[in-house]
Order: structure tokens, then C-alpha cells, then sequence
């Protein structure tokens, strides 16, 4: 068995634990042997423990503060890496003249991973690249203005997140907004594709709601993905297969993402994805 | 961000781990913030103790947080007039007033007899067991169980003869 994280022996043969108690740890001249405890006040002890030390009531939100407490140290981890990487090359630079100048694409080691939106159809691009933990296969997108969603959506995706709007979109094909946007985008649900959706395509569009009720609601309901009427703007797309569910922050704030999946003809390995990349959604 | 079987883990123990950090800090609100901070520890590396003896495992990372805090000299605020939420007993006012006399003596002990009372006498540890969750050796754990037994006693005046009496009627 590992050693627990927060290693340093609480005790050591010297004593040297020193605290306001009524005694010191080590009496001088005491003899460890001299005071047994006998069994019979060794069972008085532990009748007294077992009925002193109170049925302490569990708080409803304790793993979803473990988990809260476990992404604050992981952020803290990232970017004290990232910070002493940077570190690590600015002194590098300084020290190795023409170091940095023979690097014709810099990239901050353990830094965000962003994705690009094709400007023209072509393959979406990255910048920065994925920490060696990170499936390579996905990778994580967040979306601070739909309340700090993270999606880990597969590579080669596309993004559309038009900065301070609520609504965005991430598809497996190349992604534009229309002229004269998505304000009265038909069934709520606006294609800002490039083309129709192609035999396994899939368009995902995200809404970013403030309201308590209703996550609460979504929250209690455990809302799953599930298959959706397809509405017309899905169809018209070519989309053969909608799918839905509500995102909600686990820490139990009024966030609320309404996520729309609209598919072409999608494979069985296509729909996992896609209940992958919706499933695994968080919030940071 | 999900571990199979951490949810269970923490449903099934969670209570007795608390009462566990409730007898090493001796206050419900350190209790569950000692118990959040080992669980948010564990958690990244369950999948790798989840098929060996994960409640040990806690059990000694509650034990050695505990400690470390204590090396810190941080002790947060220790509050003593809220009264415990939990079902009422007989005697309710008898029952807080052991709790409360229980609480403050196990806070005099020091923090290495404070160990040993939790892992000997409430988890029902073997000295060797107890000497190895500690690393110290066995016959430390003797010397403190007997410091801290005579401690106890003496803070608590009659409270160890009463639960004797009472478990011989049971008898």
C-alpha cells in the first residue's frame, strides 16, 4: 500500500511533538512498561468512544465539495507547472543566447489548449498541446461565457463561441455564422454550418441559461441524454437523429447549459461520442 | 470526474470516518473539513486503492493530516456552545455533557496519544497495528495508551467507571 499524501509521521520515537497538553509525550525516568492498562480499562475506554463520539450528520453536498476541493488542487498543480515552465524557458533564454529565436513556434508547455475555428473549411487547428494525462484523442474546450463549461470534445472538432453570446456550437464539421447571425434562428436552434451536415456529421449547439428552478429541477431529475424529436432546422441541415439534455454545475449553482445534438446518419460509434462529449461535460 | 466505487466508499464509511476526525480535532466542523481534504486526496488515486484496503488507507491519511495541521499550529476556531445535530437520546443533556467533557479531553491529550486512543480504542487496532499506522513502535503504543488512559481519567472523573457499570448490567 502507498503512503498517504500528507506523509510526515505524526509521531516520532523522540518525542518531539510539543503541544499545550497537560503532559509532556515523554515523562523523564517513565518506564513504557511500568503503566500497563489493563483489559479491563481498555474495554471501559472503548465502551466510553462508542457511546460519546456523537453520530455526526453527513452534509448533503460532501463529495460534490471533495470534488471541488480536488479541482482547486489540480488548477493549483497546473499552474505552478506552468508557471516554473515559463520560468524554466525565460531563464533559458536568457542563458542560451538565440534559444528562443530558433523556435519558430513557441508554445507554453502544460498551457490551455484552444481550438481554432477554420476560417475557410479546412481542418480545425490547436494551439498549445494537451498535458501527458490527457487521452489524446479529446480534448478539453471551456466555454467561460455558458458559466465555465468544459466540454472534452474528440480532435478535429470545430467551435463556434461568439465572444459574450450565450449560445455556442461545436460540430465534427466546419463552423460560420450566417449573415445576420443566430437571433432568429428557427425552433431555437441555429446551424451556423458551412455546409450540410455529412453522413456521420454532428452540429451541438449549447444555451447558457441563469436559473436556479430549473437546475435544481435538472439536477434532481438526473437528466440523461436522450433522443429528441428532430426539429426542422436539425432537419434541414440533413440531420436524421436529435439528442438533448440540460447541463447543470454539480456544486449546485443557477447555471444551466441546454445542450442539442443534431446527427446525420450517425454510426453507433458517432453516438457514443457524442453522449461521451455530453456526459462528461463540467464546470470550472 | 468519477471513480468507481469512491461514491460507495464514502456513503458506506463516510460515517464512521467522520467520528474518526470528530475524536482527532474534538469539533464536528474540523471533523468534516479534516475528512473532505483526505478524501480529496484519495480520490485521484483510487483506482489504485480501491482493490487493496482503501478504509485503512484514509483511516492513516486522517491521522497524518491531522498531525500536520497540528505541526502548523493551525487550529481553526473551536466552538463550544453549538450543540450536536443528532438524534436524541434518554438523557440528552447527560449524553452532550459526555461528549463535550469527552471532546475536551481528548483535545488535552497530546497529539500522539490522541492517535493512539483514536486507532487502539475506537478503530479496535492491534499495537502492532497501531505501531505501524503511526510508525513508531509497539511499546511507544503502550507507553501512550497508558499516559492517556491515566489523562483521560483524570478529566473524566468517573465517566470510565460509570460506562463500566453500565455495560456489567447489560451483562
Amino acid at each position: 500500500m502507498n503512503s498517504p499524501e500528507p506523509e510526515p509521521a505524526p509521531v516520532s520515537a523522540s518525542g518531539a511533538t510539543s503541544e499545550p497538553g497537560p503532559a509532556p509525550d515523554v515523562e523523564p525516568g517513565s518506564d513504557p512498561a511500568s503503566a500497563p492498562v489493563s483489559p479491563f480499562e481498555e474495554r471501559e475506554l472503548r465502551a466510553l468512544l462508542e457511546r460519546a463520539v456523537p453520530q455526526l450528520p453527513a452534509p448533503a453536498q460532501r463529495l460534490e465539495s471533495v470534488r471541488a476541493r480536488v479541482r482547486r488542487r489540480r488548477r493549483r498543480r497546473a499552474a505552478g507547472l506552468s508557471g516554473a515552465a515559463a520560468l524554466a524557458v525565460a531563464v533559458a533564454g536568457l542563458l542560451v543566447p538565440g534559444v528562443s529565436g530558433r523556435d519558430p513556434a513557441p508554445t507554453v508547455p502544460g498551457g490551455p489548449t484552444a481550438i481554432v475555428p477554420p476560417a475557410s473549411g479546412g481542418a480545425p487547428t490547436t494551439v498549445g498541446g494537451p498535458s501527458p494525462t490527457v487521452d489524446a484523442s479529446v480534448q478539453t474546450r471551456h466555454f467561460a461565457d455558458l458559466g465555465g463549461l468544459d466540454l472534452r470534445l474528440p480532435r478535429g472538432w470545430s467551435v463556434l463561441a461568439p465572444g459574450g453570446s450565450a449560445t455556442a456550437w461545436a460540430s465534427s464539421q466546419a463552423l460560420a455564422l450566417p449573415q445576420g447571425g443566430c437571433a432568429n434562428a428557427l425552433d431555437d436552434f441555429c446551424t451556423p454550418l458551412q455546409r450540410v451536415l455529412g453522413s456521420d456529421g454532428v452540429l451541438i449547439q449549447l444555451t447558457f441559461q441563469l436559473n436556479q428552478a430549473m437546475a435544481d429541477k435538472a439536477r434532481v431529475r438526473h437528466l440523461e441524454v436522450g433522443d429528441e424529436t428532430v426539429v426542422t432546422a436539425c432537419h434541414s441541415v440533413g440531420g436524421t437523429v436529435q439528442l438533448g439534455t440540460q447541463l447543470t454545475d454539480r456544486s449546485g449553482s443557477a447555471v444551466l447549459v441546454l445542450a442539442t445534438a443534431c446527427l446525420s446518419h450517425p454510426g453507433p460509434a458517432q453516438l457514443a461520442r457524442v453522449r461521451d462529449v455530453l456526459t462528461t461535460a463540467d464546470f470550472t | 470526474m468519477s471513480e468507481p466505487g469512491f461514491e460507495e466508499f464514502v456513503a458506506a464509511r463516510g460515517p464512521r470516518l467522520l467520528r474518526v476526525a470528530w475524536l482527532l480535532t474534538g469539533d464536528a466542523h474540523l471533523a468534516e473539513d479534516l475528512l473532505q481534504t483526505v478524501l480529496a486526496r484519495v480520490w485521484p488515486r483510487w483506482h489504485r486503492l480501491a482493490d487493496e484496503n482503501p478504509e485503512a488507507y484514509v483511516r492513516k491519511a486522517l491521522v497524518h493530516t491531522h498531525a500536520s495541521w497540528w505541526r502548523r499550529r493551525w487550529r481553526g476556531e473551536v466552538p463550544h456552545q453549538d450543540l450536536p445535530e443528532r438524534a436524541g437520546p434518554a438523557d440528552p443533556f447527560a449524553e452532550v455533557d459526555l461528549e463535550q467533557a469527552l471532546a475536551a479531553a481528548i483535545r488535552a491529550l497530546p497529539v500522539r496519544q490522541r492517535s493512539v486512543v483514536v486507532l487502539r480504542y475506537f478503530e479496535d487496532l492491534s499495537v502492532t497495528e497501531t505501531a505501524a499506522a503511526l510508525g513508531c513502535s509497539e511499546g511507544t503504543v503502550k507507553s501512550q495508551a497508558a499516559k492517556a488512559l491515566r489523562t483521560l481519567r483524570g478529566r473524566l472523573p468517573g465517566a470510565l467507571d460509570a460506562v463500566g457499570a453500565e455495560r456489567g448490567e447489560r451483562l
